[in-house]
């Protein structure tokens, strides 16, 4: 049947939005107004809050980082210290005292004025220092060398000297002694006396601080 | 324009709606992904931070370490000299050359060393060779006296050549080569020392005691030379032309005036040693050590060619009745000279406490008058009659850690000083809260002056400040 409405169309019904239309309107309506509220939450929220808390962190940082840079300054410096402790130590210890040695070695020498053992005089005396090594400790503390002359030509005269060198507390910071090397010299002149046993010895000294490492190890 | 159909109404409602929350989902993902690059930021930092505390937290004992390492260090490098004491070094050794006898010829530094590329250390060697003519006794004191100085002088290396004829006075001095090596540090210690708040307070804490305890100062050794009276210099040799004695055995009438004359000369020479005796025990027991070390040298060096000159005389006077007169006259006595020598030499003139009192008032007096120049001479020559201060009375000792104590206070005030600290403007506060200008820069109490922080504002006045450096006050007034 056809219908026909004949009334003026102020007067006729309003036609209502068809369902599909608006479910889709009220369903979109909703999607992007959660969505909106979503992102304001993300945004003005969560981020802004990660955001502070970042800054709050770097200026927590840079103050822990200012006074952890004082705690390393303070450790440089004590470890200054300790490198110049063991360098003044180094000095220290690698010193021979020379001026003992040579007392020590010239009442040898002297023997009390008592002649009847020995009786030398010297040409030279040097003392040199230990070659410096590239690797591992030094194996000596240097090297005592002496030569002269002996009263007589007899030999026993500089195997006394050498015992008597051993003897001595001058010995205790030598390694070794050479054996002697002696030959009878005689000089075509007028001076007294005419002939003498010319000899010479070379010591060996034991390696600096060897009585600080004696001490550490009793 | 046509009206759009149903179904395109729905399409683009749709549409719309799909791209409107299409592209706030975008933002979204967006807003996510920058919040997890934040968290892993604030993690990163975390991190760090907890590694800064570690390190903080190691602030108190690293504080203590460090005050204690700065209380002992100027003990610790007590023998090795400045760079600025080095000029001193050629005087020292000159000074030495002279009180022994030995004879400088050449003064020179060494290249030894210099080759190898040696690694940078805070301390810095310094050699140097020379070129000596000396008796092996004088040598023997020089080198002591070297190895005894209050700065570490290390004797590295020496060869004596014995002389072959005598000097102008007799002697017969032997040449000697000679390399010495001593040492240097520089006072800078790092490149930034760290302001310790409340520096006095922790230098009294138990830790730092504890580690003063830990630290042990490097001793120099030092040696004391032994009695030599009547040795023989071993370089000297024994050969010599035989002495032409006169047929007669020395009976002619100009030998015998020879002999008397030789005798009578011995006989002078043994009057003059015993006076020198007594008066060498005179200043002993007035301890003036200063005089009393220069009597002895005179003393010893007369003992030794009077004991030549005997030896000789016993082979040259041959006449019965003068050779009598020997014995009374010279021998016996020089015996007894003898014995009483080696007595004396083998007694220790030490300072008595009113010395070391005079020393110290005298020291005090250059200290509070400012005379630095005069203080750091006083204390050598304290220090030299003293042997470093360990030939004195027991009761002595507590005074002479007194005087190096104002040595370095003096030093410390010297080096202050130098630095010209100009105090402009001072704006006083009773509650603490003052501020001084100071060269330029406005200071309160506990600021560091210098930018090692070496020296503190400890105190501000109405027109003086207090500074602070190294344990000692410095009080400046105000312009």
């Amino acid at each position: 049947m056809i219908q026909i409405n004949l009334l003026p169309p102020e007067y006729r019904k309003a036609e209502s939005t068809p369902i599909a239309r608006f479910v889709a309107i009220i369903a979109g309506a909703v999607l992007v107004t959660s969505a909106l509220v979503a992102y304001g939450y993300v945004h003005y929220n969560e981020l802004r809050g990660v955001r502070e808390v970042r800054g709050a962190t770097e200026a927590e940082f840079t103050n822990k980082k200012l006074q952890a840079d004082i705690s390393k300054s303070l450790q440089t410096e004590i470890n200054a210290y300790e490198a110049r402790r063991k360098a003044i130590t180094k000095v220290a210890s690698s010193r021979v005292l020379q001026s003992r040695k040579l007392d020590e070695l010239l009442d040898v020498f002297h023997n009390g004025g008592d002649k009847s053992a020995y009786f030398v005089w010297l040409k030279s005396l040097s003392v040199k220092p230990p070659r410096a090594s590239r690797r591992g400790k030094q194996t000596t503390g240097g090297t005592i060398s002496f030569g002269g002359f002996s009263e007589t030509i007899e030999f026993s005269r500089i195997t006394n000297l050498r015992e008597a060198v051993q003897k001595d507390t001058f010995y205790e910071d030598m390694q070794g002694i050479s054996s002697p090397v002696f030959k009878a010299h005689f000089w075509d002149d007028d001076k007294l006396p005419r002939s003498a046993g010319k000899f010479s010895f070379d010591l060996t000294l034991k390696p600096l601080g060897w009585r600080r490492s004696n001490k550490k190890k009793k | 324009m046509n009206r759009l159909t149903e179904k395109q109404l729905l399409i683009l409602t749709i549409s719309v709606a799909v791209v409107l929350s299409g592209g706030l989902g975008f933002l979204i993902w967006s807003d996510l992904k920058t919040i997890d690059e934040e968290e892993g930021k604030i993690e990163a930092l975390r991190t760090q931070i907890a590694g800064a505390e570690r390190e903080v937290a190691l602030i108190p004992q690293r504080e203590f370490r460090a005050i204690a390492n700065r209380e002992i260090a100027a003990r610790e490098v007590a023998f090795l000299p400045e760079l600025s004491e080095i000029e001193e070094f050629w005087n020292v050794l000159e000074r030495y050359a002279s009180e022994s006898g030995v004879q400088i010829s050449e003064i020179a530094p060494s290249n030894a060393g210099r080759r190898r590329k040696k690694k940078k250390t805070s301390i810095r060697p310094i050699p140097q060779v020379m070129s000596l003519r000396g008796t092996a006794d004088e040598f023997l004191r020089f080198i002591n006296a070297i190895e005894n100085h209050d700065r570490i002088i290390n004797v590295v290396e020496y060869s004596i050549k014995a002389g072959e004829a005598p000097d102008s006075d007799g002697q017969l001095r032997h040449g000697i080569k000679l390399a010495l090596t001593t040492f240097t540090y520089s006072k800078k210690i790092a490149s930034t020392i760290v302001s310790i708040q409340k520096y006095e307070k922790k230098r009294e804490h138990a830790r730092v005691k504890q580690w003063l305890s830990r630290i042990k100062i490097q001793e120099k050794e030092s040696y004391t030379l032994r009695t030599s009276l009547g040795r023989r210099d071993p370089f000297v040799t024994v050969r010599k032309r035989p002495v032409r004695t006169p047929v007669d055995a020395g009976t002619g009438e100009q030998d015998r005036a020879r002999q008397e004359r030789m005798l009578q000369n011995l006989v002078d020479q043994l009057q003059t040693l015993s006076e020198g005796l007594v008066f060498q025990k005179e200043l002993q027991e007035r301890e003036d050590l200063w005089r009393l070390q220069e009597q002895i040298k005179e003393n010893r060096a007369l003992y030794r060619q009077l004991a030549e000159q005997i030896e000789s005389a016993r082979q040259e006077i041959r006449i019965p009745e003068l050779q009598e007169r020997l014995r009374a006259e010279v021998l016996e006595p020089f015996e007894a000279i003898k014995k009483n020598m080696a007595a004396i030499a083998d007694a220790n003139p030490r300072m008595s406490e009113v010395q070391v009192r005079a020393h110290y008032d005298k020291l005090a007096k250059h200290f509070d008058e400012g005379e630095w120049d005069l203080l750091e001479q006083g204390v050598r020559e304290f220090l030299e009659q003293s042997r470093k201060g360990q030939h004195v009375d027991e009761n002595a000792k507590a005074m002479v850690a007194q005087i190096y104590e104002l040595q370095r206070k003096g030093r410390v005030i010297r080096d202050f000083e130098k630095r010209k600290v100009s105090i402009t403007t001072i704006l006083y506060s009773p509650d603490g809260m003052s501020v001084a200008v100071i060269n330029g820069r406005q200071l309160s109490q506990e600021d560091a002056l210098d930018p090692q922080g070496n020296i503190i504002v400890a105190e501000i006045g109405e027109n003086y400040v207090i500074f602070e450096t190294e344990g000692v006050e410095i009080k400046k007034a105000q312009g």
